[in-house]
């Protein structure tokens, strides 16, 4: 997932676009420290540096420096093929206007148009995870096929599914995974999830699930995506002694909200959550950080 | 004939994805959530240790395929790594259990700059064909094969390889890694070839158990023809004097470099045999010669096309065309390129010597004579490999 884009030129920055924030950290001295970096660069070439869960691909071109921020779970190939399309973009509007002085009163704004048609075009990577049975099939379709209705009744999913989802999300949209959790699909999730940049944890809100998400699915999750983003999902908060949100989440060491994944009318909550999870405006937890 | 023929790779964004397919406007079968599920059943229990690339089919309300896998290494690594074969539920997928890997594996080692995406839609019609191939087609198809090739030169002269090493070779052969067990599994099941673990060596052995190339032989029923005045005596004799000048030539060179001769046509005369319509002529003039316009009618090739091929067999030294007084074409055969598989006997003495200069590993020697003398003609009812 692609966050900002930031320009400079003679260590200033001359174009910005932030779509979603990085936390945590002093962006504006690791944004220094990053374009310094590129401006020893060759002309074109792509390098990019690691800083906790982001990660900062750069590049020179006619003395300016561009810095894309993305989340470092992401797969950096893709991001360095959009780099490439970016700046292409970039100069042919541009290159007169960049190599004289001209750039000092430009306004380079219109640009975001073309940055945002970028960033569309490489999915979000959402995965869902969790046992068999706990309704990660029922949010999939709850989402990707609002027309049908959630599915009633129970049909385990062999080995996984996937599904666009578009909505609005604007400029992203999300590639679901949804893993088959039947325990012998569990050891399979490795050869999926990669690149995975958020994890909606499922459980149907019972001690017992928790305890399994725990012991069989942590392990997986925090081998493959420590840099990942996740949430858990209390579903099923309809049935009878059905553990709080709050308790769940507790319980697991990552913010929980509370669903009811089979209900239609759930949908709108099911997507502002989804929402919310990649603008960063709900709390959430990095799965390498999850202290149970 | 199959609905169309379709590559994927996965793509850690999107899951499985078509990369090529055809013909173009196919649906049938490559939804995301049908391909999830084969990349499922292909790699269930696979580890990056114990991969098991291989042939699948399955069976959907209104569709079949046919589906090769190529492995977890190329699954992870974004390669293309599954082939479909989309058929009609009426079909039997188990047709193409020997048609598709050749074809993946053409796609596999094609792989490098999407160099298999103008491949497709040409395989694609090779594999009805494909299904249709006698024996020895496939042996020729082995033959054709550059890598193969190279395989049973390099086993004919030395018996054995370990596999490490066979990597090693293909990749300089041809530029890049090529999964050594896809290319030799063919091999293995046309009895060629026979691999199997010795103790102290990191990397499996490969063995030879029958030689294969092409050879020119001489066509007895045709020279029988032309002796028993089954001919007009000026096309017979004609022929007689050419095929015999030309075979002690041949023998000639066969024995000042055997190697050189066999293989310097190996490529172009298994071409000739793959060719549907050339190995049609080629098989009715192995029953003796024919006129031309028989030749005709048992080929069912028009004119234009009987003529191109005639005339191509003719340069290669393959047929003669000799019109007799009456100007009726014969067409005879001069030379006949047959593959040939035989037990490589010089190899016992051959690994004897290896192994008395200590070339080889001893029990790999060991093994491989073991090996000879498991599958030597007279054990063939009980040809099975010693652990
Ligand atoms: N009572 C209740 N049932 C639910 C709720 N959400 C889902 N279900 C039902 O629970 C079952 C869960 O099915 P799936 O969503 O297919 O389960 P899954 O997590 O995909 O299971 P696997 O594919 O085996 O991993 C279905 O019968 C749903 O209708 C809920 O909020 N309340
Ligand atoms: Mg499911």
């Amino acid at each position: 997932m692609i966050r900002a884009i930031h320009i400079f030129k003679e260590g200033q920055i001359i174009f910005e676009d932030v779509i979603v924030p990085t936390k945590d950290l002093d962006t504006s001295a690791i944004l220094m420290l990053v374009s310094s970096s590129a401006r020893k660069l060759q002309e074109w070439k792509i390098d990019s540096m690691e800083i906790e869960r982001y990660r900062y691909v750069y590049l020179n071109s006619h003395n300016t420096q561009f810095i894309i921020t993305m989340d470092r779970q992401a797969s950096p190939q893709k991001v360095s093929e959009a780099m490439m399309s970016l700046v292409s973009k970039f100069m042919t509007a541009f290159e007169k206007i960049i190599d004289t002085n001209e750039w000092k009163t430009t306004d380079f704004s219109p640009f975001s148009l073309g940055f945002r048609a970028v960033v569309s075009r490489i999915p979000v990577k959402v995965i869902l995870a969790g046992h068999g049975g706990t309704g990660k099939t029922t949010l999939l379709e709850l989402a990707t096929l609002p027309s049908k209705g959630p599915p009633q009744e129970y049909i385990p999913t062999f080995f996984g599914d996937k599904a666009l989802l578009k909505a609005d999300f604007d400029p992203y949209i999300f590639s679901m995974f949804d893993l088959g959790g039947q325990d012998r699909f569990v050891q399979e999730w490795s050869k999926i999830i990669r690149s995975g940049v958020m994890v909606v944890i499922v459980t149907d809100s019972t001690q017992e699930n928790i305890e399994w998400t725990k012991r069989v699915a942590y392990p997986v999750l925090k081998t493959e995506l420590p840099y990942a983003r996740a949430i858990v999902i209390a579903n099923k908060q309809d049935l009878p002694g059905a553990l709080s949100p709050e308790e769940v989440g507790a319980q697991l060491g990552v913010p929980g909200y509370g669903m009811q994944a089979n209900q239609a009318d759930f949908r709108d909550r099911w997507l502002k959550l989804l929402k919310d999870l990649a603008f960063e405006t709900i709390e959430s937890a990095v799965v390498g950080e999850i202290i149970e | 004939m199959p609905e169309g023929l379709a590559v994927l790779k996965w793509d850690d964004e999107l899951g499985p994805v078509v990369v090529s397919k055809t013909p173009k406007k196919i649906k049938v079968g490559l939804d995301p959530t049908t391909s999830m599920r084969v990349y499922g059943i292909a790699t269930l229990g696979e580890t990056e240790e114990s991969q098991k690339p291989g042939f699948n089919s399955l069976v959907f309300p209104d569709f079949k395929l046919a589906v090769y896998y190529g492995g977890l290494n190329m699954h992870l690594k974004g390669l293309p790594s599954m082939v479909f074969l989309v058929l009609n539920p009426d079909e039997d997928p188990e047709v193409y259990k020997d048609a598709l890997p050749e074809i993946a594996t053409q796609i596999f080692m094609n792989a490098d700059d999407d160099k298999y995406k103008k491949l497709v839609p040409k395989l694609y019609k090779q594999i009805e064909r494909y299904t249709q191939m006698t024996p020895e087609q496939r042996q020729a198809s082995i033959i054709n094969d550059p890598v193969r090739r190279i395989i049973i030169q390099t086993l004919m002269k030395q018996g054995t390889i370990q596999s490490a090493e066979l990597e090693e070779m293909i990749f300089e052969e041809v530029g890049k890694k090529i999964d050594v067990d896809i290319i030799l599994s063919p091999l293995v099941k046309m009895g060629v070839i026979a691999t199997g673990w010795v103790e102290g060596l990191s990397s499996e052995v490969i063995y030879l158990t029958r030689a294969m190339f092409v050879l020119r032989k001489t066509s007895l029923d045709t020279i029988k023809a032309a002796r028993e005045e089954q001919l007009p005596a000026d096309v017979a004799e004609k022929f007689l004097q050419s095929t015999q000048e030309y075979h002690r030539d041949y023998l000639e060179r066969i024995r000042a470099d055997l190697f050189e001769t066999i293989w310097s046509e190996a490529e172009g005369l298994t071409k000739y045999i793959l060719d549907f319509d050339i190995y049609d002529i080629i098989q009715v003039l192995r029953t003796g010669p024919i006129e031309k316009e028989r030749l005709k009618v048992e080929t069912k090739l028009e004119d234009a096309k009987l003529n191109k091929h005639l005339k191509v067999l003719e340069k290669a030294n393959i047929i003669m065309r000799i019109k007799d007084k009456e100007r009726r074409q014969h067409i005879l055969l001069k030379c006949n390129p047959e593959v040939i598989t035989v037990y490589p006997e010089w190899l016992i003495q051959r690994t004897v010597d290896l192994y008395n200069d200590e070339e080889i590993v001893s029990q790999q020697a060991i093994h491989y004579l073991e090996v000879l003398k498991m599958s030597h003609p007279s054990q063939l009812e009980s040809m099975e490999l010693p652990e």
